[in-house]
């Protein structure tokens, strides 16, 4: 599948905690494209910042958080800037998927009704109308008896049927970009891998971008085209997904890679980061990683490095590769 | 090589009354039908997905849910019937401990860690001399990786790696010679896994323990483990040496597990159709294999005929009819 | 301690503290602020408005109304304290036993607390003056059985609710005695709602006593009790209401400080768990 035009373009996006303790950079300038059918993957720890990007793309950050600059283009019309475009494509040409299908669907409704006022309200299609296209839908999720399931209640389904449901709710509205935080992280790793193989059919068919966050390297090796790295709110390594699992350039990556128990090779002792992910109220000088680095140099802890691209599709945040290519700002 | 633990037939029917005015008991079945065996010093994983029972076989090993039926043995001797019985049982708490999923829920708020793994001598009357007792807390700590400074610290001012760690201390200070392991690096951190799970081989190696890995991670089993143990539904359907048992998955559960497990490697095939269907189906526990709804190899036999276990050489056993029964 | 700091951002609270930091210096230091005896009756300066002599004014008896403010504020602290002892020490150890055992005996006594509960206070109130008769022995003996099972179900609860805590298990696991865990770790961690209730209950048996008092069943109507107080005034609202508005206040302004202290405590404690 190749790609095509690109839908989403997000420039310099920085979100900020105003706490009172100081301003954590939860999403320290984050740049990436998203193009039509395409999976991008964004791994990171905790702390990272990923969820708060991705709910800075629906501008949905709670407070103290607050989208201090950026841009966010979809469609070729920025959404920070255009209140009314935002709220046209939230919930309908954006969509999101959350990691606990239970606490975002609502346990007192039934799921025909959760499905259907979306549609109603977006489209302002019929009751009938909405429930065909819900029915529609729920088969495109494998689910076999979408009547039935239309009945019912979100405590009579198991983990990954819920996880379907909302899958079929977020491709309802016919968006053309699915966020997904964390989905497959509650579940069992069969439902899991369902779950991934099912995604990655309905992009075939639908044509539809995902942006699925993981803090595991193995989901992202099975679903992402191509993956961002994020560590202390920036992009520390953007590449082919293959690219970076064959050949990590940025130090993080290669010690994430390192630190994972691998079920198809052997390790005597798992390498470990030393240290610990620094507050983001108190991030070191220079580059975020440098105090854990083990090829950390003098300009590590005096500049940050700029993400910089090394070979054509391989962008890395690095001190030992700028030198290695042409510059970008 | 003598077994320190050995748990045999090994089962928990939970009971749950429903209905308003026509009660009728749901038995909820756990577990069913457990038994294997620990060495000293070994590390014998247990895993499957949510609802298999691995946790709650876990904590009938350390009485905190009674068992239904079947016993236990430590060290050759039948202590069923005591861990059935309402005392503390001392003697075996002392040998046989837990480690927590959640660190931050196992520890009191408000005790610092040093005050946590002091309880466990007071409770034992272990180092009654207070500077021999500060001396060995102070080397517990060094062992599971902690600063000396971190002693008077409480949980709060710790991060999830840190916590785990003194559940550690607390659980070995006792030094015993068991430790069930109930997903002890399932909330980590990637990186922070990593720590825990390489400090946890270290303080094995140096206390001489055997720990019972509860995870549903197979990744972080195959790793630790020595042995491994796989359950469905609260059975044992297969078990064997961890090298052979994932090289060469004979149940189909195993297979489906083991391919389902995400894999950081570049040219692994992603394309691979899941073949797992349907749910669990707990009909047909009794009735006949626990799988039969789900395996993509189900034959006619074991919708109405539950398998028995078969041996191999060199421990391997398998809960399946491709394989026959035992006689 | 962080729990004061968090405490005070809580305006309301910090005023409700203020009201009850009032009461308690009234409570204390009454003889000495009182220009005169409560008893004393200066059937000269009877009804007199506020001012002159007294600042509160007098009432038809001549006694001094400040004094009998400051007197008053001694009875409904030692009020509060007794029922607390009785009513909330009692429920307590009900709430515990509940929580703790569970099974039938939870099930017996919270039937028991339930019945009780069942009853409006003022009617239980009344029950148990009948039964002992009319004065302040009855009157805090009645409120002390009204707060009986308030207690007894917060109690319980914090202590159903701890004792779910995975430390609890942890704790088991390592040979802890029942009755260890219990007193180390159940109750040290469940304290809050209860120190919370029982901020409220001071206020209420206040409350409740000086309600009592207003119907003429609670304390002697010739003693220094803001109740009894209130009901001497009743005949003379409209000739003279100072009467009745200072201990009215005195009673409102003191069930509010200790009702926004217990709100505030409530939840400076709430976001502690958080």
């Amino acid at each position: 599948m190749a790609a095509t035009d690109k839908i989403l373009e997000v420039r310099e996006l920085k979100t900020f905690f105003f706490t009172k303790k100081g301003v954590a950079k939860a999403v320290n300038g984050i740049s990436f494209d998203l193009r039509q059918g395409e999976i991008l993957g964004i791994i990171g720890e905790s702390g990272s910042g990923k969820s708060v990007a991705v709910k800075s793309l629906l501008q949905i950050v709670a407070k103290p958080g607050k989208i201090v600059s950026g841009e966010i283009l979809f469609k070729g019309q920025n959404l920070l800037k255009d209140a009314k475009a935002m709220d046209k494509a939230r919930g309908r040409d954006i969509t999101m998927i959350f990691q606990e299908p239970m606490t975002s669907l609502n346990p007192v409704l039934t799921i025909g009704r959760q499905m259907t006022e979306g549609l109603i309200q977006h489209f302002h299609a019929s009751k009938k109308e909405a429930a065909e296209i819900a029915c529609h839908y729920l088969s495109l999720v494998k689910i076999h008896n979408p009547q039935d399931i239309l009945a019912r209640y979100p405590h009579h389904l198991s983990g990954g049927m819920r996880q379907r449901v909302m899958i079929a709710m977020a491709l309802s509205t016919k968006s053309s970009i699915l966020l997904a935080d964390e989905p497959t992280t509650a579940l069992d790793v069969t439902i899991q891998q369902q779950i991934i193989y099912l995604l990655k059919e309905l992009r075939e068919q639908l044509r539809t971008s995902i942006v699925f966050i993981t803090h595991d390297m193995g989901v992202i090796n099975e679903i992402a085209d191509h993956t961002a790295v994020m560590y202390c709110g920036r992009i520390q390594e953007y590449a082919a997904t293959y690219d970076i699992m064959k050949n990590p350039r940025h130090p993080y990556t290669q010690a994430l890679l390192e630190a994972i128990p691998s079920i198809d090779a052997d390790q005597e002792v798992l390498r470990t980061i030393p240290g610990f992910v620094p507050s983001l109220l108190s991030l070191p000088p220079g580059c975020s990683f440098s105090n854990r680095c083990r090829y950390c140099r003098q300009i590590c802890t005096e500049r940050e490095p700029d993400l910089t691209e090394i070979v054509p599709g391989h962008q890395v945040r690095c001190w030992n590769y700028a030198a290695a290519g042409p510059q970008e700002g | 090589m003598a077994e320190l633990l050995r748990v045999e037939n090994l089962a928990k029917h939970f009971v749950k009354e429903v209905g308003f005015i026509r009660k009728s008991a749901r038995v909820y079945q756990a577990v069913n039908n457990v038994s294997f065996s620990i060495k000293p010093g070994e590390t014998l994983g247990l895993v499957g997905e949510s609802g298999c029972g691995k946790s709650t076989t876990g904590k009938m090993i350390v009485s905190l849910i009674r068992p239904t039926a079947g016993k236990i043995f430590f060290e050759g001797r039948d202590i069923s019937r005591e861990l059935m019985g309402k005392g503390r049982h001392l003697q075996l708490r002392r040998n046989i401990q837990m480690i927590f999923q959640d660190a931050y829920a196992s520890l009191d708020p408000r005790r610092t860690a040093g005050e946590a793994v002091e309880e466990a001598l007071a409770i034992h009357g272990l180092y009654p001399d207070k500077k021999d007792r500060q001396a060995y807390i102070r080397q517990i700590f060094q062992d599971v990786g902690l600063q000396e400074d971190q002693i008077n610290r409480y949980p709060h001012e710790f991060s999830g790696g840190q916590r785990q760690r003194i559940g550690i201390a607390r659980a070995i200070c006792l030094q015993p010679k068991v430790v069930v392991c109930d997903e002890p690096v399932s909330a980590l951190d990637v990186s922070v896994q990593a720590q825990i799970i390489n400090n946890m081989a270290h303080v094995q190696r140096q206390y001489g323990i055997s720990y019972l890995f509860i995870s549903h991670d197979l990744s972080v089993v195959k790793h630790i483990s020595n042995r491994v143990i796989v359950m469905y539904l609260g059975y044992i359907v297969e078990e064997g040496g961890k090298e052979e048992l994932f090289a060469e998955p004979l149940h189909p559960y195993t297979r489906i597990l083991v391919d389902a497990t995400p894999s950081t490697n570049p040219d692994a095939d992603k394309n691979r159709k899941p073949v797992l269907q349907n749910e669990i189906d707990t009909a047909l526990i009794g009735v006949g294999c626990p799988f039969a709804n789900r395996c993509p190899q189900a034959m006619a036999i074991c919708w109405h005929t539950p398998p028995e276990m078969k041996s191999f050489a060199g421990g391997r056993r398998v809960m399946c009819h491709l394989y026959g029964g035992d006689t | 301690m962080r729990l004061l700091k968090r405490l005070a951002v809580n305006k309301l609270a910090v005023i409700g503290s203020v009201f009850i930091l009032l009461f308690v210096l009234c409570a204390l230091c009454a003889p000495w602020l009182a220009r005169v005896d409560y008893g004393f009756m200066d059937l000269y300066h009877t009804l007199q408005t506020p001012g002159g002599g007294h600042l509160m004014g007098t009432d038809a008896m001549g006694r001094d109304i400040f004094s009998g403010i400051l007197y008053g504020a001694r009875t409904s602290v030692l009020i509060g304290f007794c029922v607390l002892c009785l009513g909330g020490l009692l429920g307590a150890v009900i709430g515990v036993l509940c929580g703790f055992f569970e099974g039938k005996l939870d099930l017996m006594l919270m039937r028991v607390i339930d019945t009780m509960m069942a009853f409006p206070t003022i009617l239980l109130a009344l029950l148990v003056i009948a039964i002992i008769g009319p004065g302040l022995k009855g009157a805090v003996a009645a409120a002390s059985i009204a707060q009986i099972p308030r207690f007894a179900r917060i109690v319980r609860s914090s202590v159903l609710k701890t004792k779910k805590m995975e430390y609890i298990d942890a704790y088991y696991v390592l040979g802890q005695s029942k009755a260890n865990i219990l007193f180390k770790h159940i109750l040290p961690n469940g304290i809050a709602p209860i120190i919370v209730q029982a901020t409220l209950t001071f206020g209420e048996s206040i409350l409740i006593i000086s309600g009592l008092g207003f119907l003429g069943i609670g304390a002697d109507p010739m003693s220094a009790e803001w109740g009894a107080m209130l009901s001497n005034a009743r005949t003379y609202l409209i000739t003279a209401p100072h009467l009745a508005i200072f201990p009215g206040l005195a009673i409102a302004l003191t069930v509010l400080g200790f009702n926004l202290l217990g709100d505030g405590l409530r939840d400076a404690l709430d976001v502690k768990e958080n």
